[in-house]
């Protein structure tokens, strides 16, 4: 069996992050936490995530301020967003750029989740 | 002006200027051939005049020298004296004959009287010892008469003078000549007048002056300068004359020839008075042709302009003359062309008028019986007016109320969209673990521990849902007032308790000290305890997650009538702006949204209930200086009162 890659969830809600991360490790993923923006970019300075799940709206450092330092870093991680509210189809499409590969609505489908990590860990 | 006028008085200008240029060019070339005329007459009998004289002259001469052949023939002086004596009476105009020796002495002369006197100053026995001279026209005293003196030498074989032959001439002869007028007209005159300015010839018009008078003018200095020609002058009668004058320079006399001004030129006045004549009659002819021409161009004009008149008038049956074969007879043709049009268009009017009338009579008719409905509803309409004033007021009114709705159906709307945008984050966020952790349950078998963890975040969070549906429920409750309380008597102290008991585990997890001040309570009051209960889990839950102090104060007292309760905690309070806001439906702080992911229902619940009771709840709070919710129940209720008294 091939390496695992690692994934990096975060999100406020402990509920959410611990089901993410049941899914994910179910998949054969691991997984690693962080509750916030800061506490993401503090563990960035020890892993190196295939990918990042990333809460839409959280405490803290808002989701621009975290692409913004991510970029200072020159950290081009690939970042799926996992989020409640719902866009239109072209409104995704105009939001994913940069590190931002991805877009998942909260509640998913657990395939769906696997499914869409693994094809942004690809990209 | 009329075309007929300006055409007359263009032909008279024109026939006036070319007349007075022909009479004016005819005059004067008539006056030149005139003048012309004259002068050559002037000039011959001046030219004839001077013949005159100089052959008399010269005969004199001739006859004095004829005399000098005689005493040279003869010598002695009675022979010569003899023979100049025949001499005299044979040439009646000779009125002396005398000899003067070389001193200048008169040697024998025909007047005895002189014989013996010295001429030896005399201008003629000077000049006449070198050769034949005149000395003509002076006053000679020794005469006293003026005449004529010829002085000539008498020369010996050798050629030498050895005297001189003078003779004195009588002027009676030159008179006549002078006198003599053929060729001058009426007025006609010739003079002569002599280097001294005096008039040498007898006047024809005063008798006597010659010799008397001098003339002294222009004329005569030229003259005797040696200039001849042609002069209009005042002669010595003031007179104005023509005349030609020219000297005799062997007599040193000058020869005038004149005619009076008046005379000269009779007859140039004459030409011009015929030309003037001429010229008003061919002046008169050419007016006459001028008007008939006129006339033959204005009047086709003026007929086309009367029948212009006629048909503007309205008369289009007018005919026109087309007889011309000019422009104006092709006008005329246009004319009546357009004349013909103009009937026919006129017809078509005149029936479309006659149209036009009817339609307009029946309009009329029509009108008159719609004004009178007018009026009827004129009147109407201000009774109408009356009552619209009235409704104006109760729309006025009515507007006024659909203002304030449509206010309130805005903030409904509002109100609408933050719900949706609130029930999207706060029923989802919850459905997420539950549905992932179903998912995950179905699809295998989870170990023992695993399960029971799954299970427990499931039913955690399916509880948070139920809290959250609840709390919607309530609050449509409260905002459509349908919110039911159901107030008993109650021991607010114990009930107090209850809360704080329930809440002592998330107190303690959070290590905050709790206190409580109920001293001066009313045993029992009046309330709905199952919400009242709420109320408080609210505040206090809001005072941990939010304060953040390690102390909350829980108390109780009454206060006139009222019961006031206060939840004070010793956190980082609340920022000023926020607590406006604070009871307001989906009111989230910037900070409580991020960290405690609240609702915004809670205090808007609270709030709800509390009013339902009759009471009021508010806010004080400074930043960093902690938190009090206050909270003010009516204790004189008339239920409470009653209830009171039952109990009793």
């Amino acid at each position: 069996m091939k390496k695992s890659n690692l994934i990096l969830t975060v999100d406020d809600e402990k509920d959410i992050r611990d089901s993410v991360k049941d899914v994910l490790e179910d998949a054969n993923f691991k997984v690693e936490t962080a509750e916030n923006g800061k506490s993401m970019l503090k563990k960035l300075e020890k892993i190196k995530p295939d990918l990042i799940l990333l809460d839409v709206l959280m405490p803290g450092l808002t989701t621009k301020e975290i692409l913004t330092e991510l970029k200072k870093r020159k950290n081009k991680v690939p970042i799926i967003f996992l989020t409640v509210v719902r866009f239109a189809e072209a409104t995704k499409k105009d939001i994913i750029k940069g590190n931002m590969v991805d877009y998942i609505e909260k509640p998913f489908k657990n395939e769906d989740l696997i499914k869409r990590v693994k094809k942004g860990i690809k990209k | 002006m009329k075309i007929r006028n300006k055409l007359v008085i263009a032909f008279v200008i024109i026939t006036l200027i070319v007349s007075l240029i022909s009479g004016i060019v005819s005059f004067v070339y008539g006056e030149k051939a005139i003048s012309d005329r004259l002068d050559s007459q002037l000039h011959s009998i001046s030219v004839l005049k001077e013949a005159q004289i100089n052959t008399f002259l010269e005969e004199k001469i001739k006859n004095v020298k004829e005399s000098i052949h005689c005493i040279l023939i003869n010598g002695s002086k009675e022979h010569s004296r003899e023979e100049l004596f025949k001499k005299i009476s044979d040439d009646e105009d000779i009125t002396e004959l005398f000899l003067i020796d070389l001193n200048g002495k008169v040697i024998i002369s025909t007047d005895y009287t002189q014989e013996g006197k010295l001429k030896s100053q005399r201008e003629y026995f000077i000049e006449g010892k070198e050769k034949t001279t005149i000395k003509a026209f002076y006053y000679a005293l020794a005469l006293k008469n003026p005449g004529i003196t010829i002085a000539t030498p008498l020369k010996d074989n050798n050629g030498n003078t050895i005297m001189v032959i003078a003779a004195r001439i009588d002027l009676e002869k030159i008179s006549t000549i002078m006198n003599e007028r053929s060729g001058l007209g009426e007025s006609g005159e010739t003079y002569l007048v002599n280097n001294y300015n005096y008039l040498v010839s007898e006047s024809r018009f005063i008798e006597g002056i010659e010799f008397k008078k001098t003339i002294h003018n222009n004329i005569i200095k030229d003259c005797l300068e040696g200039k001849s020609g042609f002069k209009e002058y005042h002669d010595y009668r003031n007179v104005m004359v023509r005349g030609h004058y020219h000297l005799l320079k062997k007599e040193s006399v000058c020869l005038l020839v004149k005619l009076n001004y008046e005379e000269a030129f009779a007859p140039v006045r004459k030409l011009a008075l015929t030309i003037l004549i001429i010229e008003l009659i061919v002046i008169i002819i050419l007016i006459f042709v001028a008007i008939l021409f006129a006339n033959s161009i204005a009047k086709p004009i003026q007929n086309l302009k009367n029948a212009a008149i006629k048909v503007g008038s309205g008369k289009l049956n007018t005919k026109i003359n087309q007889r011309y074969k000019d422009e104006i007879g092709d006008l005329a043709k246009s004319f009546s062309e357009m004349t013909e049009n103009l009937k026919k268009s006129e017809e078509k009017l005149k029936d479309y008028s006659s149209n036009l009338k009817k339609k307009v009579e029946e309009r009329t008719k029509e009108l008159s019986t719609s004004k009178r409905r007018a009026e009827i509803k004129a009147k109407e309409s201000e009774r109408v007016k009356k009552a619209s004033l009235n409704i104006l007021e109760d729309v006025e009114e009515a507007r006024e109320k659909l203002k304030q709705s449509y206010k309130k159906l805005k903030e409904l709307d509002l109100l609408k969209t933050e719900f949706l945008s609130f029930a999207s984050h706060e029923l989802r966020t919850p459905l997420t673990p539950i549905e992932t952790q179903l998912q995950r349950m179905l699809k295998k078998d989870l170990p023992k521990k695993e399960r029971i963890r799954s299970l427990e975040m499931i039913l955690r969070n399916t509880l948070r849902l139920d809290k959250l549906i609840n709390d919607v429920l309530e609050i449509s409750r409260i905002e459509s007032r349908r919110m039911k309380i159901n107030p008993k008597m109650e021991n607010p102290k114990l009930v107090l308790n209850q809360v704080i008991s329930t809440m002592l585990p998330l107190i303690k997890e959070k290590n905050i000290k709790i206190k409580t001040d109920f001293k001066n309570v009313p045993l029992k009051i009046r309330i709905d305890a199952y919400r009242f209960n709420q109320v408080f889990i609210n505040l206090i839950d809001n005072a941990i997650k939010h304060g953040r102090g390690s102390e909350i104060n829980i108390s109780a007292k009454k206060q006139n009538n009222m019961i006031e309760f206060c939840v004070k905690d010793n956190g980082k309070g609340i920022p000023k702006e926020e607590q406006t806001h604070l009871f307001e439906l989906f009111y989230v702080g910037r900070e409580e949204m991020y960290i405690h992911k609240g609702a915004g229902l809670g205090l808007a619940i609270c709030k709800g209930i509390v009013e339902a009771h009759g009471g009021k709840i508010w806010v004080k709070s400074k930043p960093d200086q902690g938190t009090t919710f206050y909270l003010t129940l009516p204790l004189k209720n008339k239920i409470i009162i009653k209830k009171k008294n039952k109990h009793k």
